[in-house]
């Protein structure tokens, strides 16, 4: 009997997480997060089908700018993490909804080549040293509006030789030799070999909020939950996010 | 009312022809209708784009200027001897018209930002480093722009007819009186279509500049780069943008439709 | 100056060897079928194409020598070409097209619109002096381009096909035109054709080009008198017909042709007959002329005030007739008739 029975049972679990894998049948969960988490989306994203089998989590990742104006203009999404407070007050008065949960912080950070060879040690390097070539994000996208905030906290003037449209420029213009320095997130520089980055000393420290909103979704709001959960917090952490 | 003129295409073609033309002039009239006109005069006292503007127009006719003194030779080369490599050349001139422009700029950068192959040179002899500069901008917008005037002088190059600089010659002409009076006039339809297209594909130039030369207000941010920023934080502004830059192409554009229009359509210049 | 070409020269799977000289103001006229080398030849005087082996002088100006290397750019020998389309340049009025030869020489601006107002009155179209090309005439541009040929104040003057793109009612007055042209300049003139007419009345000497070579050279006068090929013979109008010579009989293969009196040695020989002297029967005829052979018509050409003939088998004949004879005959083409000839019309030269 069990010799008979056995193999059904593996073809039934087999075709049960096919479905769930490919979705057929099953819901689907659209989360539209902000460029630097797609790290922490691309862990999360297993653990909350392991919990959900038959759900398909579709990530969408692209600028805050470009997530909220994709939603406002009708996009399904049942979660909307961004990189930027100022993004997601413009969703919810658009959509009329309540306030958001803070899930994640980021830090700014210096980027330098490998090993520094420049020897810079702070904003003060960047702002007077006429040999080095800087590279910001412009001050259109987030990351550019923290780092010049972190400048005029520092009380520094600074004159970039080039604003970069998004803060993953930044990293790759020191990557490439092309900038001695930059200022970038942290997440950015985690695991990357061919940048290092300097910390900023707690004085002129910019702290990034990153709100998370379940809009009008109850899987979206499970989402939240795991966001917030132990897992999701040394999901954000092992990617170098702070934590709330 | 005379009836003796029939059209002259099956009537059926115009449905696809109208769709073509719908899918060139929705857009544009999308711009229009989604304009925030209240703005407009905010954008016009903001040094930003003004600067924006002027970058790009100046940095667009220094790079058809340059354009022609480099590509005018190199298409005679081309056309008019049977130097080695000759298809080579002409290939690679091709190719860098359907490259995407930011591969453009990543080969630039190779070639020419501070770690690259000449680029190194440059900067640990002369201290001269080309990326943050509107040199930059210019050198992207030639790599991309120019080969547009070299494949169209090129073809007509050599499909000129060659009796007239042969009499030229027999009557005393030199080479290069040859060449101004007799060669280059003979193309002036392919000479200007070229001219006109490598100035709309320099001012339009986005993913190349932004690349290799960067993006600082004032010194390399051209007006594309000024729009997509802006579609950050205000897409209306982002609107307006755009259509000051359909505006500004479409001047100049009509303004040499002589120029260039008969030698597209194939008619005598 | 005396133009002096001796050329050897491979074109392709064409051969052009040619060896020939022009005097002070004469007039060489070169003719030949198509494809016999002369536009080549004509390219390799003018220096537009490489000479190959031999010389090319102009007096004492040597143009080319394989021997020594010299080669003279184009630009540098002063030859006045007319080319077979006028090739104006189109984006210039007529006055300054017939200006830019002494212009590129060297002469200032207005002194070569005063040259080239000279040679366009000499040509008699000084009125079309501010016209664009694209509004004149083939034959009034075929005249600026020999006024700007002129304005140079050639050392050699080449004309190119000179009549061959007007119509035959244009062709004589274009003839008249070049003669006096060619006249008023001292230079040797070489014009190159496939006319006859202007072979003719152009040139002062005709050499024939067939196949790159020079076949025959000589006043017309002397190719008409003893042809030397049948390209030749059909050129000036004669019928040309080679055999084996024993005394007063020709053969040529099936066919015998009895000759006039002559002193040409048994052998290989020409004979010649005028188009005019042959008859045409229905039927055999009766009578005096000492040739008569059976033939087939393959061809009739009404002309204005006579008709040829064409025949075949045994040999080929030109025969020309009144528009009455051949009516009076009533033959028409493919049919079969009768050809006569009297021995003493028949010519003999040693070939």
């Amino acid at each position: 009997m069990l010799g008979l029975q056995r193999p059904s049972v593996a073809l039934l679990a087999t075709s049960a997480a096919l479905a769930a894998g490919c979705g057929s049948g099953g819901d689907r969960l659209d989360v539209f997060a902000a460029a630097s988490l797609a790290a922490v989306m691309g862990d999360l994203e297993p653990v909350f089908e392991a919990e959900h089998p038959d759900v398909d989590v579709v990530v969408n990742l692209a600028g805050s700018s470009t997530l909220a104006a994709q939603i406002l203009a009708g996009a399904e999404a049942a979660v909307f993490a961004s990189a930027d407070e100022v993004q997601m007050d413009i969703v919810r008065e658009g959509l009329g909804l309540p306030s958001a949960t803070t899930f994640a912080t980021n830090r700014l950070v210096i980027v330098v080549a490998p090993g520094n060879p420049l020897g810079i040690s702070g904003l003060g390097d960047l702002a007077q040293r006429d040999d080095l070539v800087v590279s910001l994000a412009a001050p259109e996208v987030p990351a550019g509006r923290y780092a010049l905030a972190a400048f005029d906290q520092a009380g520094l003037t600074v004159g970039p030789a080039t604003l970069e449209a998004d803060v993953r420029g930044v990293v790759t213009r020191v990557a490439l030799g092309e900038a001695d320095a930059g200022l970038a997130y942290v997440t950015d520089v985690l695991g990357r070999s061919d940048v290092d980055g300097v910390p900023l000393p707690a004085e002129v420290d910019v702290v990034v909020e990153y709100p998370v909103l379940a809009v009008d979704s109850r899987l979206g709001a499970e989402f939240v939950d795991l966001l917030g959960s132990e897992r999701g917090r040394s999901i954000l952490a092992a990617n170098g996010f702070g934590l709330p | 009312m005379s009836d003796t003129r029939r059209p002259s295409v099956p009537r059926l073609v115009l449905v696809p022809a109208a769709l073509g033309v719908a899918l060139f002039a929705l857009p544009v009239i999308g711009l229009v209708s989604r304009a925030p006109w209240s703005d407009l005069a905010s954008l016009i006292t903001d040094p930003a784009p003004r600067s924006a503007l002027v970058l790009s127009v100046v940095t667009s006719l220094v790079t058809t200027a340059i354009a022609l003194a480099l590509g005018v030779p190199l298409a005679l080369v081309l056309a008019r001897t049977r130097l080695p490599g000759r298809g080579v050349v002409l290939a690679v001139c091709t190719l860098s018209m359907v490259l995407p422009p930011v591969v453009a700029g990543v080969a630039l950068l190779s070639a020419l930002g501070r770690r690259g192959v000449i680029g190194r040179l440059l900067d640990e002899h002369l201290g001269l480093t080309i990326p943050f500069t509107p040199a930059a901008v210019v050198i992207a917008q030639l790599f991309v722009a120019m080969p547009f005037l070299v494949v169209t002088l090129e073809s007509a190059l050599r499909s000129a007819d060659r009796a007239p600089e042969e009499v030229a010659r027999t009557l005393g002409a030199r080479p290069w009186r040859v060449l101004a009076t007799v060669t280059l006039p003979s193309v002036r339809g392919a000479l200007g279509a070229g001219a006109v297209l490598t100035w709309a594909r320099a001012i339009g130039e986005f993913g190349a500049t932004i690349t290799f030369a960067g993006n600082l207000p004032g010194v390399t941010r051209t007006l594309p780069s000024e729009t997509y920023l802006a579609l950050q934080t205000d897409p209306g502004r982002a609107v307006l943008l755009s259509l000051l830059q359909v505006g500004v192409s479409l001047a100049v554009l009509l303004a040499l439709r002589h120029r260039w229009v008969p030698a597209l359509t194939g008619r005598r210049p | 100056m005396t133009l002096v070409v001796r050329i050897t020269r491979d074109i392709g799977p064409h051969h052009l060897d040619v060896d020939l000289e022009v005097a002070t103001g004469e007039r060489l006229v070169i003719v030949g079928p198509n494809a016999a080398g002369k536009t080549s030849l004509l390219r390799s005087i003018i220096g537009l194409d490489p000479a190959g082996d031999g010389r090319i002088a102009l007096g004492s100006e040597v143009w080319h020598d394989s021997a020594t290397g010299a080669d003279t750019a184009v630009e540098a020998r002063r030859v006045g070409f007319v080319p077979q389309h006028p090739t104006l340049l189109a984006h210039l009025d007529a006055l300054t097209n017939v200006a830019y030869g002494p212009r590129s020489r060297g002469a200032g601006r207005a002194e070569s619109r005063a040259i080239a107002m000279n040679a366009m009155e000499t040509l008699a179209v000084d009125h079309l002096s501010g016209r664009r090309p694209d509004t004149l005439s083939g034959g009034e541009a075929q005249r600026v381009a020999i006024a700007r040929a002129l304005a140079i104040e050639p050392s050699l003057l080449v004309l190119d096909e000179p009549t061959s793109a007007l119509d035959i009612a244009a062709r004589p007055g274009m003839r008249a035109l070049i003669s006096t042209a060619t006249a008023a300049s001292e230079a040797p003139a070489v014009i190159v054709t496939h006319d006859a007419v202007d072979a003719l009345t152009l040139g002062d000497r005709i050499a024939v080009l067939e196949q790159g070579r020079l076949t025959q050279v000589g006043t017309g006068r002397e190719l008409a008198a003893a042809p030397r090929t049948p390209y030749v013979a059909e050129l000036l109008g004669i019928n040309l017909i080679r055999g084996s010579l024993q005394g007063l009989v020709l053969t040529a293969g099936a066919f015998e042709l009895t000759v006039g009196a002559h002193d040409v040695d048994d052998g290989p020989a020409i004979a010649t007959v005028r188009p005019r002297s042959i008859s045409l029967h229905r039927s055999r005829p009766e009578g005096s002329p000492r040739n008569v052979w059976q033939s087939r018509v393959t061809s009739i050409d009404r002309g204005a005030d006579r008709v040829r003939v064409r025949l075949t088998e045994p040999v080929e004949i030109v025969v020309d007739l009144t528009p009455a004879g051949l009516s009076a005959i009533g033959v028409g083409e493919g049919d079969e008739v009768w050809a006569s000839v009297k021995a003493s019309e028949v010519t003999v030269a040693s070939g």
